[in-house]
Parts: structure tokens; sequence; C-alpha cells
């Protein structure tokens, strides 16, 4: 009785300790799996984002290169060459000779030139304070007297 | 039972010495590697990994006073091969079978020809339109590289090029305002580090660092591309009809010294520009601003007001023309046609352009005051126009080595002293603006990365008073309206001017010019016309005035100048 009685407490705590140590493990592989997912979520993130980036570069660099190309139909188009052909191509002829004939009409004042917007000159936009973006609590932080 | 006990022999401790010792050594080297030469290390593998890469700044675009283009710039790309990347041939002929049509080469002739480069990537084609360079980068055939980068775009073809100048591969001004103004146009090209393979090529989604470029900005110029495209057909049909060599035609405001047009003949075109061919280097420089000529006649309105300005003469002051002039220590000067008109005036002296009229008022004002004029008139210096090549004025003066008393003689009527064309045109300006020679400058406006600035009519001195400037362009008036059958006259405007004929002691041909502006009564435009060694005629009142006679009612009516009723020819 006393040797089963001894045998007993020995083998108790080594089950107890078995019994620990499991849960641990399960944890501590938890753990492990979850950095290593974590490692994987983000590294595969960044590939994304990076991907994602290269793509938006790519797409302004051709929206760069399409607005130059633009901007040079644009020149070519208002070229002087270009109208003088069209010109032609109506049936206008330079004149041969000038003849000045009086009109009671005032003298055209000179236009400004219809220019692609990159080489016009740069007009102020008249500022609105409550732009399309603000939202309903924008407009509430607004009534804060600090704000 | 007794236990043994395991006393370490001198073998076992010997060899953990040599671990020890071994990992002691590794250790060291480890910090040595990653401690004391941490920096040095570190650069070197991020040199290894890391390729440096120059982007090139978007160069800015040249304008005209309205601000239309005349030179911008589209996106471009050069397409590069990598031969190593073509060593096999099923993925060589592939490549260059996608690739070839894009380019407009034979696929075979391309794989044989990127073989054949020896070191580096082979350069299959430069400067493709970027419809085709982004279609080759969607493809993208292996060991193929579309590389972006820019070419010059001429909305106008071939306008303005000796002005406007060009660049060069790299992108460099070489000419022109393109080499004049290059800092502001070229912007600021950045420096981009990217991660690369073990073959130097771009990781695809590895490290980029760097600053994005700074675009060059745009030069603004005060040339009118309507007057420009007029003046240069007109110079052109004009070279060719008279057999000439060469000509030139400015247009000024006098009141401002801005350059509203100019262009010179022989030169280059821009859509043909080949800088292999040497013998196109006589072509490019604008001989507007760097080549200097006599005036001829022309420089007798500058003489005869330094006369009027210092109350010497009046216009209806007269002198004798015996048709020959006493000069020292030389032959009797006579008039171009050797006529002989007897007492004449003022008026009737530029009327007629005497020679003899000019020696007597060269003489009546003396070296000092003559050349005194001749520098408040800028001819000695060059005009500070703003471009390359600007030339100073060939003057010799009674204070240099060499001068002689005939030498005044024929400076007063404009031969033995040189200027360029510019120079001449600013003079008469100051001659009709009231007096003020006006600096001619031919850049408007420029936005650079620099900022922005804006250059303004500068006043370089007063040349004569403003009584001067109202009795010269009367007496410039009567020149051309008081002439019956002048060929510079205006049907509808009142205009002045002054023509030349340059002769040459070693040479039968000559330089025929007229200078003169419009309307007398406020000066809008001073048009110098210049043909050189016109075959038909030489002389400046039969070639040159009719051409200023052609040009100057178009531009009066471009520049809203309402022509007087009265004045038209056949108006009742």
């Amino acid at each position: 009785m006393a040797v089963l009685n001894r045998t007993l407490s020995r083998t108790q705590p080594k089950a107890t300790a078995a019994l620990r140590l499991g849960p641990v493990l399960l944890a501590a592989g938890l753990v492990i799996l979850a950095i290593a997912l974590l490692q994987l979520v983000q590294t595969s993130e960044a590939t994304t984002t990076s991907f994602a980036i290269q793509q938006r570069q790519q797409e302004k660099l051709e929206l760069e290169a399409s607005v130059h190309q633009l901007e040079a139909e644009v020149a070519a188009l208002s070229s002087l060459s270009r109208i003088e052909q069209e010109a032609r191509r109506l049936g206008l002829e330079p004149p041969q000779a000038q003849e000045s004939v009086v009109v009671n009409v005032a003298w055209p004042e000179a236009d400004r030139q219809r220019l692609p917007t990159r080489y016009a000159p740069l007009e102020e936009e008249p500022i609105d304070v409550k732009r399309e973006g603000s939202s309903w609590w924008q407009d509430l932080l607004k009534l804060l007297p600090f704000y | 039972m007794a236990r043994r006990t395991h006393r370490p022999t001198w073998r076992l401790l010997l060899l953990i010495l040599a671990l020890l010792v071994g990992a002691g050594g590794v250790v060291a080297r480890l910090v040595q590697v990653q401690i004391i030469d941490h920096d040095y290390y570190a650069a070197q593998a991020e040199e290894e990994h890391l390729r440096r890469t120059v982007v090139r700044a978007p160069r800015g675009a040249i304008l005209d006073r309205n601000g239309y283009p005349l030179v911008t710039t589209v996106a471009a790309f050069d397409v590069y091969i990598d031969p190593r990347s073509w060593s096999d041939d099923a993925a060589a002929l592939q490549s260059a079978a996608e690739l070839g049509p894009l380019i407009g080469r034979q696929p075979t002739e391309l794989i044989g020809a990127a073989r054949g480069q020896e070191q580096g990537d082979y350069l299959a084609a430069r400067s493709v339109s970027a419809v085709v360079g982004l279609q080759i980068m969607e493809l993208a055939p292996p060991g193929v590289k579309a590389v972006e980068t820019s070419r010059r775009f001429y909305p106008e073809g071939d306008l303005a090029s000796t002005l406007l100048g060009f660049i060069g591969r790299d992108q460099a001004g070489l000419a022109g305002v393109e080499a004049d103004f290059d800092r502001e146009l070229g912007g600021i090209a950045s420096e981009v580090y990217f991660e690369r393979d073990a073959l130097g090529n771009p990781i695809p989604f590895g490290r980029r660092l760097g600053n994005e470029p700074v675009a060059g900005g745009d030069v603004r110029l005060t040339i009118d591309r309507y007057l420009q495209r007029l003046v240069e057909g007109k110079l052109d049909a004009e070279v060719q009809r008279h057999g000439a060599i060469g000509g030139t035609i400015i247009v000024m405001d006098p009141k401002t010294g801005e350059v509203l047009a100019m262009a010179s003949r022989p030169s280059f075109r821009l859509s043909q520009l080949n800088l292999e061919d040497a013998g196109q280097l006589e072509l490019y420089r604008n001989r507007a601003v760097t080549d200097v000529y006599s005036p001829g006649s022309v420089m007798k309105t500058v003489t005869m007001a330094a006369a009027v300005d210092l109350g010497l003469v009046a216009p209806g002051s007269t002198y004798v023309d015996d048709g020959a002039a006493e000069v020292e220590g030389t032959a009797p000067i006579r008039n171009w046609d050797l006529s002989v008109h007897g007492t004449t005036t003022m008026v009737e002296l530029l009327q007629y352009s005497l020679n003899t009229g000019a020696v007597w008022l060269g003489q009546l004002l003396g070296p000092d005051r003559f050349y005194q004029y001749v520098e408040r008139f800028g001819f000695s210096e060059p005009t500070h126009v703003g471009l390359g090549g600007d030339s100073a004025g060939l003057v010799r003066t009674h204070r240099d080595e060499g001068w002689y008393p005939v030498d005044l003689a024929t400076n007063s009527f404009g031969q033995g002293i040189s200027v360029t064309s510019l120079h001449m045109v600013s003079a008469l300006s100051a001659l009709v603006n009231g007096g003020l020679l006006m600096r001619p400058y031919i850049v408007k406006e420029v936005a650079g990365p620099d900022g922005h600035r804006v250059f303004e009519p500068v006043v370089v001195r007063r040349a004569v008073s403003e009584e001067t400037s109202r009795t010269l362009v009367q007496m410039m008036n009567a020149v051309v309206d008081g002439m019956p059958g002048h060929l510079a006259q205006v049907s509808g405007y009142r205009v002045g001017g002054k023509t030349g004929t340059t002769t040459f002691p070693d040479r039968p041909d000559t330089i025929a010019s007229f200078v003169g502006f419009a309307p007398v009564e406020d000066p809008r435009f001073v048009m110098l016309v210049r043909l050189d060694s016109p075959q038909d005629s030489p002389l400046g009142g039969v070639v040159a005035a009719p051409i200023f006679s052609d040009l100057a009612p178009k531009i009066l009516t471009y520049l809203g100048v309402q022509p007087d009723i009265a004045l038209v020819e056949g108006n009742p």
C-alpha cells in the first residue's frame, strides 16, 4: 500500500507537468504561427502595395506622356501653317491687293489667345470656404469656439 | 559503487582551446566587419546593390509673345536591347519579331546588330514616340527596355530656327535661345538610386531612393509668330527673286526695344538638323546679331541727327554740292550717282542720299563730336540683347592708331564703319522714339526653377533730344513720302526711312538695305531690310525698299493701326 502510495505520489506531478506543457507548447506554436502569418501578410501587403505603386507610376508616366502629346497636338493644330492649310482648303487665298473700307464700328480689341492650359496664365480660383469634401462633423467642429 | 571521475586529458583541452581560439577569431572578425568597419562595408554593399541613374528634368517650352509654343517637349523613348538576354536564338527571334515592326527594323537585322554590341546595352531606336514606347513597355519583349526620354517638337516647323537654336543629344542647349537660356529651360536633373539584381537590372519591387527632377521653365519671347512668319516668308522669296546670297529682316518696337521679328538667311532647317554635318556649322549663327557690315547711307541719318542735335544745321540749312568733297590725303569723294545738285537743303541731302553732304556734315561736326554721337547710338559696344555672339561694332575713332581724316569722311556716310543689323535698327529706333536708345531684347519672361523673371524695357541713354527726334522723323518721312515714286511708300500710311547701299573696295557686289518706320505720327515699328549681294540691282532703294513697302501695311494692320483714308491711293 505504501509502495502504491509512493508510486502515485511520484507519477502525479509528472502528469500535471505534461498537462501544463501541452497548452504552453500549443500557445507557443500558435504565437509562432501568428508571427509567421503576420510576417507573411506584411510581406504580401508590402509587395501588393509596391506593385500598386509601380502601376500608378506607370499610369502617371502614361498620363504625362498623353498630356504632352495632347499639348503638342493642340500646338500643331493651332500653328500658322495648319491654319493656312485649312484656310486654303476652305477656298480662301491671300489678298492680292489691300483695300481700305471705312466702317463705323469700333476697332476690334486684341483677344487673348486660347492656349493649352500649361501655357495659359494662372487664374486664381475664388476661395470657397465650404468645399465639396467637407462633411457634417467637420461643419460641427467649426461651431466650436476654439476651432 | 565508486564513481569514475573523467578528468580532461591534455588532448581535449587542446581541442577546446583550438575551438575557443577559432570561435574567438570568428567573433573578432564579426566585430571588425559589423561594428568597427560597419560604415565602410555598408557603403560597399549599398554600392553593390544600388545603381545610380540621372533622371533628366523635362525641358521647358519657348513661347512667342502671345504664349504660342515655338518649341515644346514631348515624351519619347529610347529602346535598348540587352544582348545577353538574346543569346538564345528562339527567345531572340520572338523578341525581335515583336519589337522590329514597332521601331521599323527587320527582326534578323536587329538580332545581328544587338549581338554585335560588345559591351553594355544596344541602342535599337532613339526617341521613338510615346505611343510606340508605351506599347513596347506593355508588350515587354524579353531583353528589351524602353527608357523614357524626351524630344523637342516644333509646332511652327522651321520658324525662327537661328533664333531658337537647338539642343544636343544630352539635352543641353547648343545654339540660339536654347543655349543662351539653357539653365532656365533645362530644369534640375535628379539622381535616383534603385536596387539592382546581379545583372544590374532594377529589382521590380526593390528600394528606390531619390528626388523628383525639377521641370525646366518656359521662356516667353518678344517675337510674334505671325510677324516672324510674315518676314521669313518674304525674306525667302526676295532672296530667291534677287539671287542674293542672304539677307536679314528685323522688326522692332521702337518705344520698348522689343524685337518683334528677326530673320536672317542663310539659315538651317530645324526639321533637317544634322549635327554631324560640318557643312551646316556655318548656318547656325544668328547673323542679325553676330555679323557686322558697313551700313552705307543709312548712317547719314545718324550724322544728320548729330548735326541737328548740336544745332549746327536745321532741315532748311543749305550747303553747296559741287559733286565732289575734298578730303585731306585722298581723292575727292563723289556722290554715288556722280550727280551735282548745287545749293542743297539738309532734307534734299537725305532725299538724294548725297555723299558730299554727309562729308560736309562730318567735317562740320569734327571727329570729337561725330564719334561721340557714334558712341551715344551704341555702335561701339554690343547691344546686350541677351543672345550669344552679340557683336560690338567695328569703329575706328580719331583716338585710335591708323585713323586718317578720310575715315571721318567715309564713316559719315556709313563706309569704313561696321555694325550689326541689330545696332542699326536700335539706332533708328532711338531716332524716332523721342531720342532714347533702348536696349533691344528678345526674351520677355522666364519662368524657371529659380523663379519668375519679367524683362522690362531698359533705356540705355539719351542719344538725341526729343526735338531732334521729331525733326529727324519729319526729315525721314520727306525721304520716302516726299520723293514721288519712292519704292518704300505705303498706301494709307505716312512712313519714313532711309536707303543704304554698301559697296566693297575689292568686290563688285553690294549690300542693299532700307531702314524704315511707320506710321510717322506715332511709330509703332522700325524695320530693317537687308539683302546681301543681290544680282539684279545693287541699290537699297530698288531692292530693299519695296520689301518694306510690302510688309509695312501687313504689320500695321496686324498691330491694329488704322490707315488714314485720305492717304489711300485711288481714294477720291
